[in-house]
């Protein structure tokens, strides 16, 4: 697996940013960043080559949801490879997601392992 | 109230009336009997003017009393507000606690991994010089309760590691609970605004409805984590979501 992959991570609680930036440096992945919702990661993604967004849903701004499907209709983005880590927990939510386009989705409170499971599984393609 | 008090209070109220359209009716007396009707109508819809002024003046009182409830103003004017902010403290106090262990934890890792690393490179040396046989009894004692320290601190060391990380990932009640904490502190403002509302329409005398936030807005926003008891219809675990998440991207191929 590539390990200079560039992650951005998105979430409202710096705390959860922290421990999912910390559990990439512990899988060898160095090059991560952070932005805090949807409106600031947007302009983050299109202005810099990422290769991974694992993104939250529930923010304010714009929600996880929202981020994803702009990224699907934007044909630079629209093949990225998106996990969701939420703790959305509605059976139709994670419907509506995968048919949003979602690659991957943690529920939280999740498992280092189960994270690291997950992103092996979406990113095998591009391994 | 007795049966027989009931038909003397009807009686009372009612008997003459009834009794002139008895007559009137076994009379034949047209004009009479639409006299007594008339009658009839009008005590009936004085009575029920009677029951509303009595029901009007009752809500004036009650509207009265709660714009006067101290407790009431109370509550809109300061224990609300009071409330949010000490929920917002909580928040700020949980997020302060979760990153001063993040970054104890941080700190601590690459200490007890340098501690287990050199443990594991000793104790091979260890083994590697007493496999040689070149040392004495004494020092080959030594080498052997040497070797065996090393590999206890390696392992104590790289158990201590999967131990930090646990404590890492238990920071995430931070944001779960603060989710629940933020959604909370959104309740209490809306019943805030709500009440503040009610107070000035019952001063003003103005009444005016408020459209409800949809449903679906919420769902796209997000509806925070599962609450026990509270929540429904929501995911049992990790492989619950996988099957769901399966199930979506094989709708989203039928499309």
């Amino acid at each position: 697996m590539k390990k200079d992959l560039r992650f951005l991570v998105v979430d409202d609680f710096s705390t959860m940013r922290r421990i999912v930036k910390n559990l990439l440096h512990d899988l060898g992945y160095a090059n991560v960043q952070e932005a805090d919702d949807g409106k600031t990661a947007l302009p983050l993604l299109q202005a810099e080559p990422f290769d991974v967004l694992i993104t939250d849903w529930n923010m304010p701004g714009m929600p996880g949801l929202d981020l994803l499907k702009a990224v699907r209709s934007d044909p630079k983005l629209a093949k990225m490879p998106v996990l969701m880590l939420t703790a959305e927990a509605k059976r139709d939510q994670i419907v509506e997601a995968a048919k949003a386009g979602v690659n991957g989705y943690v529920i939280k409170p999740f498992t280092a392992q189960v994270l690291a499971e997950k992103l092996e599984k979406i990113l095998a393609p591009a391994a | 109230m007795s049966a027989t008090a009931v038909t003397d209070t009807l009686q009372l109220q009612w008997g003459e009336v009834c009794l002139a359209l008895r007559e009137a009716l076994e009379a034949g007396d047209e004009q009479r009997f639409l006299g007594a009707v008339d009658t009839l109508t009008g005590m009936r819809e004085r009575s029920l003017w009677d029951s509303l002024r009595q029901l009007d003046a009752r809500l004036r009182a009650a509207l009265d009393q709660f714009r006067l409830d101290p407790r009431l103003m109370r509550l809109a004017g300061k224990e609300i507000p009071d409330a949010r902010a000490r929920l917002d403290h909580v928040l700020k106090l949980t997020d302060e606690a979760a990153h001063r262990t993040m970054d104890l934890v941080e700190s601590s890792t690459p200490l007890v991994a340098r501690t287990a690393a050199s443990a594991a490179a000793l104790g091979a040396e260890c083994r590697e010089a007493r496999e040689s046989g070149a040392a004495s009894p004494y020092w080959n004692d030594l080498l052997v309760r040497l070797e065996g320290h090393c590999a206890a601190a390696h392992a104590d060391g790289e158990k201590v590691k999967t131990n930090l990380v646990e404590v890492l990932m238990a920071q995430s009640y931070q944001d779960l609970s603060g989710q629940i904490i933020r959604r909370v502190i959104e309740l209490v403002g809306q019943l805030e605004e709500e009440l503040a509302r009610l107070v000035h329409d019952t001063e003003s005398g103005a009444s005016e409805s408020r459209r409800p936030q949809p449903a679906a807005e919420d769902a796209i926003r997000g509806l925070g984590p599962a609450v026990p008891g509270v929540s429904v219809n929501t995911v049992d675990g990790q492989q619950d979501v996988d099957e769901l998440l399966a199930m979506g991207v094989a709708m989203k191929g039928v499309l």
